[in-house]
């Protein structure tokens, strides 16, 4: 292969023969991606040198010879080695394909390659309507560059595009068989796209139906972690206390009580006499768990707000890290300190225990994943926990309330 | 009688229920390093007029006082003592309590208020402390403090006759009060805020002075509105 002798300038007709290094086929592609890959060598635009190519088959085949050269020459695209830069396509060398295409296109007729102007002027301006339709949204960098400038707009460049499509069609019909064909030309055309909509419709069907299950399946994931959260809370924190207890009475008493709580929560009804106050949730919570754990859980509310939406999803995180403390701590206290006012509601849950190494904590341990940073999280509030081996946790727990119109108030 | 911290503190033990004064004199009196200055235990009370009794017969240096007393509650007490101008400190004792009861006795002029669930030793770095004057919060009364001067209001602040800077608390007394509320000692504090101990101890008695002085009516309002909850 003559790849790596004669860099001399190329004409722009025979450019491929004398270039060197070879050329990897594009990515960018129709077929197998040649004319994009000199496009991309050359840096012209791909879309006006497919047209000049097609337009090149259409006399004579020239077209089509120069793309089994092309592909001779080029090597299939590597995946391993991603795309390389590319150039940005030069007016000039746009306006030199284009030349040299028109220069061909004049050698051609001139040997006789030319199947008449009947089909050529039809076929050419075919080719112009591709470019005007395909040719890339960036304007300015495209071989309509021009064009761009008067229909920068999609609807006009559509437009623009199908009417010089079907003039261009037209006229190839009227050469071929009449304008009285042109009829069934159009019905068969129409036959035709009804075929490719036959065949295109399951497949659109189904895109609208996987959307549609994707977004399913995240509402029955969210369902499904709220769930999660709920049980790791509630069945199977009374299922870890159950195995510790040794005393029978204390082990029915648990199980008692989780059956209500749970069947109370399965059949949509709260808790019977729930609290209607944060204060007074936060302070039966410090005592429930003081109860279950046998530590003691010095528990602090300053200001006070209605048990809602937030202040719920508030409590859950500060009960799931007020029963870790009293559980994993060692410490003999656990001291909560709750701040609640109209913007937001802050939880200090401290120890004086062991300690643990926040990072080494493994993914499966669902208590601090799930009951608290998610639903924090998902609630828009953030958790900090601050923690070392020996000195003790304090996680801090920030959750805002959503903003409530007052009528009348300022501001 | 000096504060001499070395000495022995004179304690007397008020409550109704005779297992927790036995329970406390026992955990108190319990020969230990860290109980030390030795704390001993004077005299013991039942009841408000039991206690003033006691009070004005051994006067101690610590009253050990719990808030919920038959015949009038812990402040009946103070109130009760306060003719006899004694240097006995108190210091309020007790389980949970209605923010009124205990914002009631530190008004009274106890100089702090523990919860029952305190531990030995912590109880008897709160009595030394107090017998050396200084003021203890635990989290439940730094709770308690912060909610009953929560909000700026200026103009309440300058409508008071008193002095109006007994209204409020300073930036940093509420950061060592939150720190108390959050359940860090005086000594972790220090180290939080980059202050000696010393500095805290002075921002809690501070905090205490407004407590007691603060003419702030919101803290009454407050604190009768803390007792239907």
């Amino acid at each position: 292969m003559a790849e790596s002798n004669a860099p001399g300038a190329p004409t722009p007709a025979a450019p491929r023969l004398v270039h060197a290094p070879r050329t990897q086929r594009s990515s960018d592609r129709i077929l197998f991606g040649v004319v994009g890959g000199f496009a991309r060598r050359w840096s012209v635009d791909a879309t006006l040198l497919r047209a000049a190519v097609g337009l090149l088959a259409l006399a004579g085949g020239i077209g089509v010879a120069l793309y089994a050269a092309g592909m001779a020459l080029s090597d299939p695209r590597d995946p391993a080695e991603g795309v390389p830069p590319v150039a940005a396509p030069t007016a000039r060398r746009n306006v030199a394909v284009a030349v040299a295409t028109l220069a061909l296109l004049l050698a051609a007729r001139q040997m006789g390659l030319w199947p008449g102007n009947e089909v050529m002027v039809p076929a050419a301006i075919v080719a112009i309507a591709v470019v005007v339709i395909w040719a890339p949204a960036t304007p300015a960098e495209g071989a309509v560059g021009v064009l761009h400038r008067f229909s920068t707009a999609p609807l006009m460049r559509w437009t623009v595009g199908a009417i010089l499509a079907i003039a261009g069609v037209a006229a190839l019909a009227d050469r071929t068989g009449g304008l009285g064909d042109v009829g069934r030309s159009v019905s068969a055309i129409a036959i035709a796209l009804a075929g490719i909509g036959v065949i295109l419709a399951p497949a659109l069907g189904r895109l609208l139906a996987s959307i549609d299950t994707e977004r399913m399946l995240r509402v029955r994931e969210e369902e499904r972690a709220a769930l999660a959260a709920h049980l790791h809370d509630s069945v199977l924190q009374s299922l870890v206390l159950i195995q510790r207890a040794d005393d029978p009475r204390r082990m029915v008493s648990l199980a008692r009580r989780q059956e209500r709580e749970l069947r109370s929560w399965l059949y949509g009804s709260r808790p019977m006499g729930e609290p209607s106050s944060l204060t007074v949730a936060v302070e039966s919570m410090a005592s429930a768990i003081e109860i279950d754990h046998e530590v003691r859980i010095e528990a602090v509310v300053v200001g006070d707000v209605p048990l809602d939406e937030t202040a719920r999803a508030f409590l859950g995180a500060l009960r799931e890290a007020t029963t870790n403390a009293a559980r994993h701590s060692g410490a003999d206290h656990v001291d909560v300190y709750v701040e609640a006012d109209d913007t937001e509601l802050v939880g200090y849950v401290r120890d004086t225990g062991v300690g643990f190494e926040p990072s080494a904590v493994p993914p499966d341990r669902h208590g601090i994943a799930d009951s608290i940073l998610g639903r924090i999280d998902h609630a828009g509030g953030r958790v900090v926990v601050t923690s070392r081996p020996g000195d003790g946790t304090e996680v801090e727990i920030l959750l805002p309330r959503p903003r409530i119109l007052r009528v009348g108030s300022p501001a | 009688m000096t504060a001499n911290p070395k000495a022995t503190i004179r304690l007397v033990l008020v409550d109704d229920h005779q297992l927790i004064r036995a329970g406390v004199r026992a955990e108190l009196t319990r020969p230990a390093a860290a109980m030390d200055p030795a704390i001993e235990v004077v005299g013991e009370a039942a009841s408000v007029e039991e206690a003033i009794d006691v009070v004005r017969r051994t006067q101690p240096d610590v009253v050990l006082l719990d808030v919920h007393l038959p015949g009038g509650g812990g402040r009946s007490v103070i109130e009760g003592i306060a003719v006899d101008k004694l240097s006995t400190r108190f210091l309020a004792l007790s389980v949970s309590d209605a923010a009124d009861d205990v914002i009631g006795v530190v008004r009274a002029g106890a100089r702090g208020y523990v919860t029952k669930t305190i531990s030995a030793e912590d109880l008897h770095d709160a009595i030394v402390r107090v017998h050396g004057g200084e003021a203890v919060f635990s989290p439940r009364l730094a709770g308690f403090v912060l909610d009953a001067f929560a909000g700026d209001e200026p103009s309440v602040a300058v409508a008071n006759a008193g002095d109006p800077d007994l209204d409020r608390l300073t930036k940093r007394e509420r950061e060592v009060m939150r720190l108390i509320a959050r359940g860090y000692s005086y000594r972790e504090i220090a180290t939080r805020l980059f202050v000696s101990v010393k500095t805290v101890e002075t921002h809690v008695s501070a905090v205490l002075r407004k407590l007691q002085l603060s003419s702030r009516h919101q803290i009454t309002a407050w604190a009768n509105e803390r007792r239907l909850v």
